[in-house]
């Protein structure tokens, strides 16, 4: 786990270029971090409304801010903080901490099913598979640009 | 001290796959870091617009919905195993580039499926809510002490009006989103399948 949670060590590149692959998927990720957080601080019921496709957004299960829940619930606010984390530390790929992560959420589910539903382990659980997903969706999404797709984004670096 | 084609990462004399990223470390590494038989764009049709179809029903369905973003993951991984399918080495010989682009192609046609489904659906909540908007009209007009303030919000809390716009809107949404979700799913189904060995 601490192997994968290592910063790249190689030099950067002479010219990365900011809108590299990496650069776009870290700043999409902060634009879905920031909605998530300022829904409740600036009343953006829109912002509720996007997020009602992907989240149950029950306030029970969700943390608060200035008295109102955020734009969705702990497991996936987790999920999506630490996704962003990793992103920013430039977090490794490891196949088997994704397994790992991956047993981990499904394990925890299934236990709040069962009725050992705690905030704390479904943090826990998110911000695990958050860590241990980017890395690859980092590979995947510089493979389908620089493979894919052409145009401005295809030669940026890193 | 052999490392890895696509990471980087240091590879241990006997290992067969990369530990960090799972790739083979027999593939040969090409100039990009992309497989070296990218599979042709058309394989990626079909089974993208058959998950995507699956996916952007089982997601408009009220009750069926309930889990969320799952869907969206599940239909990305289904596009890209299917693609895999067709390879001789199964979905382990996909590229995580691959996966991505089987999901996002998996997103494009959920968003499309479900945005069409939602006409229909929009239509049929409009027309309940306006048979509930009526009644509702028709029970502040009996009972006069009720506050027009809340006659005005309940109007406003049932009135549903379905638009050509909603429609092209709900589709820049759904794109957004089916297309961003199914992608993450097709690159972690790549991710999973390929089965690192020491």
């Amino acid at each position: 786990m601490l192997r994968a949670m290592t910063m790249r060590t190689e030099p950067a590149p002479a010219n990365p270029g900011w809108m590299s692959p990496r650069n776009l998927l870290i700043g999409g990720a902060a634009i879905w971090c920031a909605a998530i957080v300022a829904a409740p601080l600036l009343d953006l019921h829109r912002v509720y409304d996007f997020f009602s496709a992907i989240c149950h957004q029950n306030p029970d299960r969700s943390w608060s801010l200035a008295g109102e829940p955020l734009g969705v619930c702990i497991r996936c606010a987790s999920i999506y903080f630490g996704f962003l984390g990793a992103l920013a530390v430039g977090a490794l790929p490891n196949s088997r901490l994704l397994r790992a992560a991956l047993a981990a959420a499904l394990i925890e589910f299934l236990a709040a099913r069962a009725g050992f539903d705690f905030a704390a382990t479904r943090a826990a659980t998110g911000l695990f598979l958050g860590l241990a997903a980017a890395g690859f969706v980092e590979k995947g999404v510089t493979e389908l640009i620089r493979g894919r797709i052409s145009g401005p984004f295809a030669g940026a670096s890193q | 001290m052999r490392t890895c084609q696509s990471c980087g990462a240091t590879l241990a004399e006997s290992s067969q796959y990369c530990m960090q990223c799972g790739t083979p470390v027999d593939a040969p590494p090409t100039p990009e870091g992309t497989p070296a038989k990218a599979p042709d764009t058309t394989a990626f049709l079909g089974p993208a617009v058959l998950s995507g179809s699956v996916m952007g029903l089982l997601a408009s369905i009220p009750l069926v919905n309930c889990l969320c973003c799952a869907w969206f993951l599940g239909g990305g991984g289904l596009a890209a195993w299917m693609v895999g399918r067709k390879l001789p080495g199964g979905a382990r010989a996909l590229g995580f580039g691959d996966g991505a682009f089987a999901g996002v192609l998996a997103g494009v046609s959920g968003a499309l499926v479900a945005t069409l489904l939602s006409i229909p659906l929009g239509m049929l909540s409009a027309a309940s809510m306006a048979e509930a908007q009526a009644q509702m009209e028709s029970v502040f007009r009996d009972n006069p002490e009720i506050p027009d303030w809340v006659g005005e919000l309940m109007a406003n809390l049932l009135s549903q009006e379905f638009s050509l716009l909603g429609v092209l809107i709900g589709l820049f949404l759904n794109l957004l989103v089916y297309g961003v979700f199914a992608m993450i799913g097709g690159i972690l189904l790549v991710a999973i399948v390929r089965k690192p060995q020491t």
